[in-house]
């Protein structure tokens, strides 16, 4: 209910983030603003969590500084739009008040409803402004970019909406396995981007994250069949929805580690943070404490999410050209992908190469980079699945269905295990 | 009560303050259908009573009841009926959806919308009525015959009354289902 001025600033901006729901443009401009004006919105409501250091919203918070660039070459620049500057003013406002004031789990839960409907606001409107460009032929190319980053925003409205799904982690400090879980998942995510992001891409990195990617999955597949088990969680969406979207991806990240590990030099180098965050996540993922209850559901659903955004990581290393490997390896691929060639000459020069092998890393060819990329993006599409699956792990306890008069409602079985999922696999305009 | 005042209005600190708006008569035959008590309430827009925290927080504490503006909120008052809590505000926004589904049925069979746009609807309405307790009855009595994106507005614009997390959990997907579906509905839009 509305006690105080702070409540009334709250109530504001929820009805900005859904006035921007009914009008947000596909217009480039707009499209460009709602971007730009988007990311300050999310800091704001992190900075609302002040003075924790892992909030609801530090996952999105690294999605923002992974698609930067990206959004700024696909999209373009542009002034905040004006509906996302007020919300973000205020929760400033908010922020400022004691933390005695913040530490509220209503007002925290508003802040973060809030975001959710201003995130799907600007995924739905990159994502509609994507299409259109892939209407025409000559920007159909560019379209695909922005679909992807449509998508990449539309992963973000998923971590939010997997934060609104359990209280838990609304307020409460991180004190159980299941809490320690998620905040070494937020930890490595930003260990991962602050190695990636911007940065020439290291294969040692990359293929850490792929050991990390293959390691939450696998454990996300034990720990949901155990809850299945245990009583605890849907059999039908845990068999027939999640585990057979989690085998495809898991067999991409294998062959995703192959390429890196072949890539990678045999030496040290790797950055601390990132091996530290990767053994504190290790740690957690495998503690015996860790049981399948809700909380750890909850936080495996985000472990998938973060697997998303490392696919994404790995595809923009992919398109980088300073992406180098150790001379053996360039030399292997190459003459792998060569070898898919009908006709082509064999490239016995490359594997002079492997005598070169050393701390030294080469160049990698631009047409192995092309076929690295299509296997990132194809890891990517398999991981975007599989986070939609995921959905299941949290879902399924908040909307019971109940017996109501006057709704028409199926009888059939397909329709009882029906939950309206996550928005990116719902069509648009729905 | 203290009485906070903004840029062009007052709005007391009653529960839910936010449900300060007119009805139309159609809302309020709809509630009195559902037994609601009536609130003595000030009128005022809904932008005015959101107001600066740093102006609300000034002059929160300077305000009482004897105060000018106190005086004039109290001439300003008027008798409206409104929903009491956030439950109630969700049936009758499935009330209005149940009605929202039926228009969107016959629009299909006349061939003004597609059937998608029908089954949209009624997966709205599944969705926000699973979110109520048993046994509720939707039968509508809202004025049917209206544009689906007439009547689709007046459910979003009842999820406005309080804020939404004060609802049942998952509410926030039927708002935002409501956004989507009337921004993709032909229509004017008022």
């Amino acid at each position: 209910m509305i006690d105080t001025p702070d409540d009334l600033l709250l109530l504001e901006a929820e009805h900005l983030a859904r006035d921007l729901l009914l009008d947000a443009d596909n217009t480039q401009d707009a499209v460009a603003s709602l971007f730009n004006g988007w990311g300050p919105v999310i800091r704001a409501s992190s900075g609302y969590y002040a003075p924790q250091s892992v909030t609801p919203f530090s996952q999105v918070l690294e999605v923002c500084r992974g698609m930067r660039r990206d959004a700024r070459d696909w999209i373009g620049l542009g002034a905040p739009d004006r509906r996302l500057t007020r919300i973000r003013e205020l929760f400033e406002d908010v922020a400022s008040a004691p933390e005695v004031a913040r530490d509220v789990p209503r007002r925290q839960n508003a802040v973060l409803q809030t975001c959710y409907l201003a995130t799907h606001a600007v995924a739905g409107a990159v994502t509609r402004f994507g299409a259109e460009l892939r209407q025409d032929e000559s920007t159909r190319p560019r379209g695909l970019l922005v679909a992807a980053l449509g998508s990449r925003v539309q992963s973000a409205e998923q971590i939010l909406d997997a934060q609104l799904s359990v209280r838990s982690a609304i307020a409460g400090p991180a004190c159980g396995p299941a809490q320690v879980l998620g905040v070494a998942i937020a930890g490595w995510d930003r260990a991962l981007h602050d190695a990636l992001v911007d940065q020439t891409p290291d294969p040692r990195v990359l293929l850490v994250s792929a050991n990390v990617s293959l390691g939450l999955l696998r454990r996300t597949a034990e720990l949901a069949s155990l809850a299945v088990a245990n009583g605890d969680a849907d059999s039908f969406n845990v068999h027939a929805r999640l585990l057979p979207t989690l085998r495809p991806v898991t067999d991409s990240w294998e062959r995703d580690r192959d390429t890196w590990r072949a890539l990678a030099p045999m030496t040290t180098g790797i950055p601390h943070p990132v091996a530290l965050s990767a053994h504190a996540l290790h740690q957690a993922l495998h503690s015996p404490e860790l049981e399948p209850g809700s909380e750890t559901r909850h936080a495996l659903r985000l472990a998938v999410l973060a697997t998303v955004e490392a696919a994404h990581l790995q595809v923009q290393a992919t398109q980088r050209s300073d992406l180098r490997g150790i001379a053996s390896g360039v030399s292997a691929l190459t003459q792998a992908v060569f070898d898919q060639v009908p006709g082509a000459r064999s490239l016995n020069l490359w594997r002079q190469l492997e005598r070169l092998d050393g701390p030294a890393l080469i160049s990698i060819p631009a047409p192995v980079r092309t076929e690295m990329l299509r296997q990132a993006a194809s890891t990517l599409a398999a991981a975007t699945m599989a986070a939609s699956a995921s959905h299941s792990l949290v879902g399924a306890d908040l909307r019971q269905d109940r017996q109501t008069h006057g709704v028409a409602r199926p009888e059939s079985e397909a329709y009882r295990r029906t939950r309206i999922g996550p928005r990116p696999i719902s069509p648009m305009g729905w | 009560m203290r009485v906070y005042a903004s840029g062009s209005g007052l709005v007391k600190s009653a529960k839910p303050a936010i449900a300060t708006r007119s009805r139309s008569a159609a809302l309020v035959n709809e509630q009195e259908s559902l037994g609601v008590e009536p609130l003595s309430l000030v009128v005022q827009e809904r932008g005015a009573a959101l107001a600066r925290r740093r102006q609300s927080r000034m002059q929160a504490s300077d305000v009482r009841l004897t105060s000018p503006a106190a005086a004039l909120a109290q001439q300003m008052e008027v008798t409206v009926t409104v929903t009491v809590s956030p439950e109630e505000s969700l049936l009758f926004a499935a009330r209005v959806l149940q009605t929202a589904a039926d228009q969107a049925e016959a629009d299909t069979r006349r061939g003004r919308t597609s059937y998608v746009t029908e089954a949209a609807v009624k997966v709205l309405l599944w969705l926000c009525g699973s979110l109520l307790r048993e046994d509720r009855d939707l039968t509508s009595t809202t004025r049917g015959g209206r544009p689906l994106r007439v009547l689709l507005q007046e459910a979003e614009t009842e999820l406005r009354r309080f804020p939404i997390e004060d609802y049942p959990a998952g509410t926030v997907d039927v708002v935002v289902g409501l956004c989507d579906l009337i921004r993709s509905t032909p229509g004017s839009p008022t």
